[in-house]
């Protein structure tokens, strides 16, 4: 258990700026998830706290210690990969006592702490094979045990589920959740998985381009996203955006392309709003509402293209002006393509973002 | 972690091809010739090594041998003249392996940790010691033998057993440091650094993670070392001095010894005492080769 913390890190690979002036504060114990594009610089930051990686700027704590010029294996971290990087010529036994071999370790206590490994992960059977005698899922148990041996405070994963599939992933990510709460170690995910960003974390950073977007609770991740990148970025299907002007700051009027003119009723608003500003008003495909309207929401009119059939529940996919909105219903019978829809959103569930900046207001 | 491929081609169309065609035998033909051609000279020599002089001097080179007569091996190992000394190839073939596993051991050990080191590693300057091992291994190595005669002098190895492995193993490097170098770096990068964050020190990674892979490029460097240092003649003749010449050096000198009758029979002996420790590398590598190979595959 321990505080991560990451100071204004700046990392470059030569002229590049790959992380730029980053702050992370990390509680102890804490899980987070690092969500972002494919090369945003997840990996870079694991690294970096790692000691894999030197940073140009800026100092890593792990603790009460500056670890920022420390070995890796000073820094009492432990880190899974998404290849999994088991030693090829070893059995899992020698896979798992190896760092603890090299620290010379007595034998004694390398063999109890394997033992309670193996029990924790309940890889017994496997002890002796070789990592290429293993299925997916066992080599990255094992490859958590490698760094469950060694009594680590941080846990540092890679997308380490990335390369399992469907019916695996969900049980070994129940298994880490549970794992997280047994040793309630540090644990920095890094996964391009909504789901599993939603379930594990406690609380989720947002990156975007080498800068922390947001750093909230999945929930607030979620329905409160801090600006037009991370409300794009999580959810799936995305966020659907109508553009606006504002008509009046004060009563929140916004004024659609189309010409009309509507209050915000019940949003709370970030910021404060200018008269003429543009704005992009984002509603999750689950938060129209279709049919009777509630009180305050607004109707908007769209004219179905598409419908998918998701098995429970449907999404159509409708045009309003010259934007498509994808709209999730749940009972999924009745609808055609060329057919007029009219759905509602509520206001309060509804975020809203300058369209210059991206800001939420 | 492929699945169990199909061995014909799966995309092959067309009628499937007739047992027996032209086009088969000629190419049939054609490698049995080639065989052949390159089998001959190792034939004259197997059966002329047999024969007696008198058999050498009246029959065809094809005859095969009155009877098996093995005094031309046993003089040319023990007691062939070598201008003034009779002593066979004998003191050679004990030369070569003093100069050959010193020399093999020393080149690949050094070769396999630089790989490692610019591989994995990448210290300040490793770009440049990258570039000079490239230039190295491509001049040709009769450019550095004047200078090096000059250094060795100076230094007291000249002619000393020391000197002349030295030679091979700093020839040998460049290639063979390239050679590991690209293997390194074909490892996936996550393996090194898992052992990073275990806790493994540079040379512990090496020796119980990076070495245990690289086992089918030792057995390639093996082969590369055994059949280039044993089958060297000229770094010998220049390096080795008198007293260590290697086995290739004293072969030449029976074979073209002046005085008396040329004796073809222990020449072609001699020359078969010689090869047998390529010919046994060829023979035994193929299999070691594909095992090694196998072995070190990485999966997953
Ligand atoms: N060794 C390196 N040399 C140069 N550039 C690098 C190096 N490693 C990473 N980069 C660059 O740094 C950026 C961030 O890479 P990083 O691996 O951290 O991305 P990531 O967020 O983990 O992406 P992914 O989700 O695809 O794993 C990328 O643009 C990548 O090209
Ligand atoms: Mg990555």
């Amino acid at each position: 258990m321990a505080v991560v913390q990451a100071k204004n890190v700046s990392v470059a690979f030569g002229a590049v700026t790959v992380i730029e002036a980053l702050n992370l504060d990390i509680a102890e114990g804490e899980f987070i998830v690092l969500l972002g594009a494919s090369g945003c610089g997840k990996s870079t930051l694991l690294n970096c706290i790692a000691g894999l990686q030197e940073i140009a700027e800026g100092e890593i704590w792990i603790g009460a210690d500056n670890v920022t010029w420390a070995e890796p294996k000073d820094r009492g971290v432990g880190m899974v990969f998404q290849s999994y990087a088991l030693y090829p010529r070893m059995t899992v036994r020698e896979n798992l006592s190896f760092g603890l071999r090299m620290s010379k370790m007595p034998k004694a206590e390398i063999e109890a702490r394997v033992k309670r490994a193996v029990e924790i992960l309940q890889i017994g059977a496997l002890l002796d094979r070789r990592p290429s005698e293993l299925s997916g899922g066992q080599r990255q148990r094992v490859a958590i045990g490698r760094a469950l041996v060694r009594d680590v405070d941080v846990f540092l994963f890679d997308e380490p589920l990335s390369n399992l599939d469907a019916k695996l992933r969900t049980e070994l990510r129940v298994e880490i959740k549970k794992l997280h709460q047994d040793l309630g170690s540090t644990m920095i995910y890094v996964t391009h998985d909504q789901i599993e960003a939603m379930t594990l974390a406690d609380r989720i950073a947002v990156m975007n381009k080498g800068v922390i977007q947001q750093f909230a609770a999945p929930k607030d991740v979620y329905m409160r996203p801090a600006n037009r990148f991370v409300a794009g970025f999580v959810g799936s299907p995305s966020m659907n955006f109508l553009k606006a002007k504002v008509a009046d700051g004060a009563s929140l009027e916004v004024a659609t392309p189309d010409g009309r003119r509507f209050p915000l009723q019940g949003y709370a608003t970030a910021a404060p709003w200018r008269v003429g500003q543009e704005i992009e008003i984002g509603i999750r495909p689950e938060h129209w509402v279709v049919g009777t309207a509630p009180s305050g929401a607004v109707p908007v009119e769209a004219t179905i293209t598409v419908v998918e059939h998701t098995g429970p529940e449907a999404l159509l996919w409708a045009r309003v002006g010259d934007t498509t909105i994808s709209v999730k219903v749940a009972d999924d019978s009745g609808y055609e393509e060329g057919q007029a829809l009219r759905v509602h959103f509520l206001p309060a569930q509804a975020s809203v973002f300058d369209l210059a900046t991206g800001e939420r207001l | 972690m492929t699945a169990a491929t199909p061995r014909h081609n799966p995309n092959a169309n067309g009628p499937k091809p007739t047992s027996v065609s032209l086009g088969r035998v000629g190419l049939y033909a054609f490698i049995i010739v080639t065989a052949l051609f390159f089998l001959m000279p190792l034939i004259v020599m197997l059966i002329t090594s047999l024969k007696t002089m008198e058999q050498i001097r009246q029959g065809s080179i094809f005859e095969l041998p009155w009877s098996l007569n093995f005094d031309a091996w046993v003089k040319a190992w023990g007691s062939a003249c070598t201008g003034l000394n009779c002593t066979g190839v004998k003191v050679g073939f004990v030369n070569s392996f003093k100069i050959l596993i010193p020399s093999t051991i020393l080149s690949i050990a050094l070769a396999a940790w630089t790989g490692y080191m610019l591989s994995f590693w990448r210290a300040r300057g490793s770009t440049v010691i990258f570039a000079i091992l490239l230039v190295g291994a491509f001049i040709p190595f009769q450019v550095f033998i004047y200078p090096l005669v000059r250094v060795f002098s100076t230094v007291g190895l000249f002619g000393t057993l020391p000197g002349i492995i030295l030679i091979h193993t700093a020839f040998g490097l460049p290639v063979l440091s390239l050679l590991f170098r690209n293997f390194f770096t074909s490892l996936p990068i996550d393996l090194f650094k898992a052992a990073r964050v275990d806790g493994a020190g540079i040379w512990q990674i090496f020796r119980h993670i990076m070495l245990p892979m690289a086992t089918p490029m030792v057995v390639v460097a093996v082969i590369l070392q055994v059949t280039g240092i044993w089958n060297d003649f000229i770094l010998g003749v220049v390096f080795a001095g008198p007293a260590n010449m290697p086995m290739t050096v004293q072969l030449n000198n029976i074979v073209n010894a002046t005085q008396g009758v040329k004796e073809y029979n222990v020449n072609m002996a001699a020359t078969m005492i010689t090869a047998i420790v390529p010919l046994a590398v060829y023979f035994l590598s193929g299999r070691w080769f594909v095992r090694g190979i196998a072995a070190g595959a990485v999966k997953g």
